[in-house]
């Protein structure tokens, strides 16, 4: 009956999504004398777990978790102007509606009412994913407004790419583009190239004030913590994880110009047939850290409220009230990417991208662990690499009869990281692929991509291995048959090997089904 | 009087006076250079009398099928096989009409042409400091393959594509169209400076700009192509992909993988796409076939699925063969045939051969004159090409097409890339 109700619930949202197809022939649609171009998406989403673990069971009437439709539209305008500089207008406009959180009664009760609220579907300004005014003359550029800046080179890893924070609640980087993962930023953001050797082009970014933190996933969610995991009373009372993540936003830094300025330069230049970039961040971080002061008495509370609601067996009143017990404390970045194609080395092309932070805080805990008890708060140092390397392959006999001649594209990347002044009881943000106890973290990704039949298919195998034991595969099957369609199946695991690397998303393995129509 | 010999008397009455300036400067080369001699041309006349006008179709084809080469003789001949609407293919039959070329061309040919010798190795000793028609009277294929290279396009030109990557089978097709622009560095004859750009620190003899609209996931991806003067060197390319928002060197060393699932690979655009010095050339004579070189692409008429232009005008052409081998022993195809235009030195048509040995595929050029009346230059509009082992296609066709425009340099800078990032 629920496995009906969700077939339902599928083809109902097939069906609203063939409403809002656009019906036109091209790619893009272009109004007013090709000044004002329109593309996007309409995109449904489905997440179904291959696996939920028996205490988690009762929150889910079915294996599908994530059933998302969305839509993007992208606005560009150009001013028609004789002479002068150019001037565009360009914006993004983003809709969601997650299915599964608002339909599934079960899920409802595991994901707390505020959680659900900012995760059903888009709330404030996520509407708008950038909004900027583009100006630009024969050698200056001047962009102001809200915006998604990329500076990195690498694929899964983030390295150098410091300037716009996350949104990790509906996808990870490797499973979705960075496009869609980033929240945009209000800004202002300038370019000049200069007649320097090199062709040295300067930029700078000036963000005033507008902060916002890395959106984490909820409790309850499907990428978010197991609320049997994390709470007493589960169902009845929202869990630890909740308390932590509530008012990690709640003491998120509003927009703020003294206080939450954050500032960049980046230098981009071409020597030895060397494409390079030099980068300086001053930022606040978008994770937060504790106050060793009054975090502990915070916990407190949440066991005495967790206490009450197991003895009354009745829904306690979480009080997030009272002094910020988060901070999203000011640190620099400094760092760089370089690319170049080697000839020698089958054409391949490498890039480099590096990192040093100045003066990140941390947090000292028991044992390191997260959730434990926190001690204090210190500052660390932090430099890291990542070593990418790309190129492409015939396969001797099957590219030319599988694969109409469409070629192996091949991407592997080496990152590692070392926090510097080490101590064990350090707390470190487990997606950095720290084993606990070890001031280093080292990983291998990877990205596979074998079009078939003339690009109608394609193959993609990407994953992670880190040497701690830590791993996540990707394989997805992508089918586009024309110009507008595209259906992708696909299904990811996590692993780990040892209990102290143990993998955050190690009971989230599902499938994955994305139907994409796109203009 | 017929047509065609109105056209022959008026063709001569304009070239006449553009043949005496040439006798005085240099009495050998008597410029520009037909395709036909006068015999020949007369041959022409008289089968173009029973043909000029006439519709070509699966019933006629196998009359003309001597001017076309055989695979595409069979795609009309089999027209359901190849997607065809229920008219089925059909091409007009246009009197052949010389091309001029521009006044540029014939300049630095008078001024650059005269005593050039290629060294043993194919090498054009100097070739980055001259400009116009190396070898007007060509002996070799490695002389021919050195006019196609000195072919500039106008030096600088920019062109609307729609490339339609085909399945005659199941008559579905994926649509790209980009925007381009070129320019030429180096032996240019059209546009000042001449006969190379100054300032050309990288020693770049030529690039290329694309800008993206189609499909989707290329929207607004935007790349450049440099090619350099040192043969030796490969090209280097910058994508700024909408998707990953990143300008990121790319790959240009595999030149032999298929771009985005057409039947072209990177070596292939114009017929011929790379250093010339990567093939070895081997001219094997003349052979007489119908080409589209004088092409209004507006009049063509296509519906989905569909391998082969309809409503195509073709000419007698005098070609140029030359069998082209990779030196790359291991390289995708085995031979390249061209049929090259002896009076612009574009490639018409061109065969592949697989590595075994057996044919493959077959691309036509189409070409038309673009420019002011007096001084045009002879450029693509369109293309076929076709994969006869897998019964595939792809059409190419060029709209708002500019050539001998001005191509800024700036264009070709990681600079520009970003400036239109969005």
């Amino acid at each position: 009956m629920c496995f009906l109700m969700h077939g339902r619930c599928w083809v109902l949202s097939l069906l609203v999504l063939s409403c809002l197809v656009p019906s036109m022939a091209g790619a893009k649609v272009r109004l007013l004398e090709n000044r004002l171009e329109l593309t996007g998406y309409v995109k449904e989403y489905l997440l179904i777990r291959s696996h939920i673990p028996s205490q988690e069971k009762p929150f889910h009437r079915s294996n599908a978790s994530l059933i998302q439709s969305s839509a993007l539209v992208e606005v560009l305008y150009r001013l028609d102007r004789a002479g002068g500089p150019d001037i565009c207008f360009f914006t993004g406009l983003r809709y969601w509606y997650q299915k599964e959180t608002a339909w599934d009664s079960e899920l409802k009760k595991a994901v707390p009412r505020k959680t659900r609220e900012d995760f059903v579907h888009t709330r404030n300004d996520e509407f708008l994913t950038e909004a900027y005014l583009d100006i630009s003359g024969n050698n200056w550029q001047v962009l102001a407004g809200k915006q998604i800046v990329v500076w990195g080179e690498t694929d899964i890893v983030r390295t150098a790419d410091v300037v716009n924070p996350l949104d990790l609640r509906y996808s990870l980087p490797g499973i979705d583009f960075w496009e869609e993962l980033k929240q945009g930023l209000w800004m202002i953001r300038g370019l000049w190239q200069s007649g320097l050797p090199g062709s040295l082009l300067f930029e700078a970014i000036f963000i005033p004030g507008d902060f916002r933190a890395t959106h984490l996933p909820g409790e309850g969610t499907h990428w978010g913590p197991n609320p049997a995991d994390t709470s007493l009373t589960p169902g009845d009372l929202p869990g630890y994880s909740h308390w932590l993540l509530e008012k990690m936003r709640r003491d998120e830094p509003k927009w703020r110009l003294r206080k939450n300025y954050e500032w960049g330069v980046r230098l981009r230049g071409y020597t030895w047939d060397i494409d390079w970039t030099l980068l300086y961040f001053n930022t606040l971080s978008d994770t937060a850290t504790a106050d060793p002061a009054r975090v502990n008495r915070f916990t407190m509370s949440y066991i005495g409220a967790a206490l009450r609601s197991l003895v009354s067996a009745k829904d306690v009143f979480l009080d997030f009230s009272g002094p910020d017990v988060f901070r999203y404390k000011r640190y620099q970045v400094i760092g760089g990417t370089a690319q170049t194609c080697i000839d020698r080395l089958h054409g391949s092309v490498w890039r480099v991208e590096w990192f040093y932070e100045i003066g990140r805080h941390y947090n000292l805990g028991e044992g390191g662990q997260w959730g434990g008890r926190v001690f204090d708060e210190v500052r660390k140092d932090a430099w890291g690499v990542g070593i990418n390397y790309c190129d492409k392959f015939r396969i001797p006999g099957l590219t030319h009869r599988l694969f109409t001649d469409k070629q192996l594209e091949v991407s592997l990347t080496f990152f590692y990281e070392k926090i510097s002044g080490y101590s064990s009881e350090l707390i470190l943000d487990p997606s950095r692929g720290h084993r606990i106890g070890s001031s280093h973290a080292a990983m291998i990704t990877w990205s596979l991509v074998q079009p078939i039949s003339h690009q109608t298919w394609t193959f993609i195998f990407s994953g992670l291995y880190n040497p701690n034991g830590m791993y996540f595969l990707f394989p997805m099957l992508s089918f586009a048959p024309g110009n507008h369609w595209r259906c992708e199946i696909g299904a990811y695991a996590f692993g780990y090997r040892s209990k102290r690397a143990k993998h955050p998303y190690h009971d989230k393995d599902s499938f994955l089904l994305r139907l994409r129509y796109e203009w | 009087m017929s047509k065609a010999k109105i056209a022959s008397c008026l063709y001569l009455m304009v070239m006449l006076p553009a043949f005496f300036p040439a006798f005085g400067l240099c009495r050998e080369m008597v410029l520009p250079i037909s395709g036909y001699t006068g015999p020949e041309l007369r041959v022409v006349r008289a089968w173009e009398k029973v043909w000029a006008g006439k519709r070509i179709d699966a019933e006629t084809i196998d009359r003309v099928s001597e001017f076309l080469p055989a695979s595409y003789a069979g795609m009309y001949r089999d027209p359901a096989k190849w997607g065809a609407p229920p008219e089925g293919f059909y091409f007009f039959i246009r009197p052949y009409e010389p091309v001029r070329e521009t006044e540029g061309l014939w300049a630095a040919t008078r001024k650059y042409a005269s005593g050039l010798k290629l060294a043993p190795d194919g090498r054009l000793p100097g070739h980055q400091t001259i400009a116009g028609r190396p070898f007007p009277r060509p002996v070799s294929g490695t002389e021919i393959a050195w006019n196609y290279e000195f072919n500039t396009h106008g030096d600088g030109c920019a062109y609307l594509r729609t490339g339609y990557n085909i399945s005659p089978g199941s008559r579905s097709e994926r649509v790209g169209d980009q925007d381009a622009w070129e320019l030429f560095w180096i032996h240019r004859v059209d546009k000042d400076p001449r006969p190379a750009l100054p300032e050309n620190p990288k020693g770049i003899s030529r690039s290329t700009f694309y800008h993206m609209h189609s499909p989707p996931e290329f929207k607004n991806t935007r790349m450049f192509n440099l090619r350099y003067i040192d043969s030796e060197k490969s090209d280097d390319a910058y994508m700024w992909f909408s998707a990953f928002r990143r300008i990121q060197r790319i790959s240009t060393k595999q030149r032999t993988d298929s771009i985005d699932g057409t039947d072209l690979i990177y070596d292939d655009e114009y017929g011929w796409d790379g250093q010339i010095l990567r093939n070895r050339y081997v001219l094997k004579g003349k052979q007489e076939l119908l080409c589209a070189r004088h092409q209004d692409m507006a009049v063509t008429r296509r519906t989905k699925g569909q391998a082969i232009l309809n409503h195509l005008s073709r000419e007698r052409t005098n070609t140029y063969v030359v069998e082209v081998f990779n030196r790359d022993p291991n390289y995708i195809y085995s031979k390249r045939v061209w049929y090259i235009d002896p009076e612009t030195y574009l490639i018409l048509w061109t065969e592949m051969y697989d590595e075994s040995g057996r044919f493959w595929k077959c691309f036509e050029n189409i070409t038309c004159n673009i420019g002011p009346p007096g001084n045009q230059k002879n450029f693509l509009v369109g293309a076929h090409y076709a994969d006869f082992q897998r019964v595939h296609a792809g059409i190419w066709v060029n709209r708002r097409v500019d050539v001998g425009i001005t191509v800024s340099p700036k264009l070709f800078t990681v600079y520009h890339l970003q400036k239109g990032a969005y």
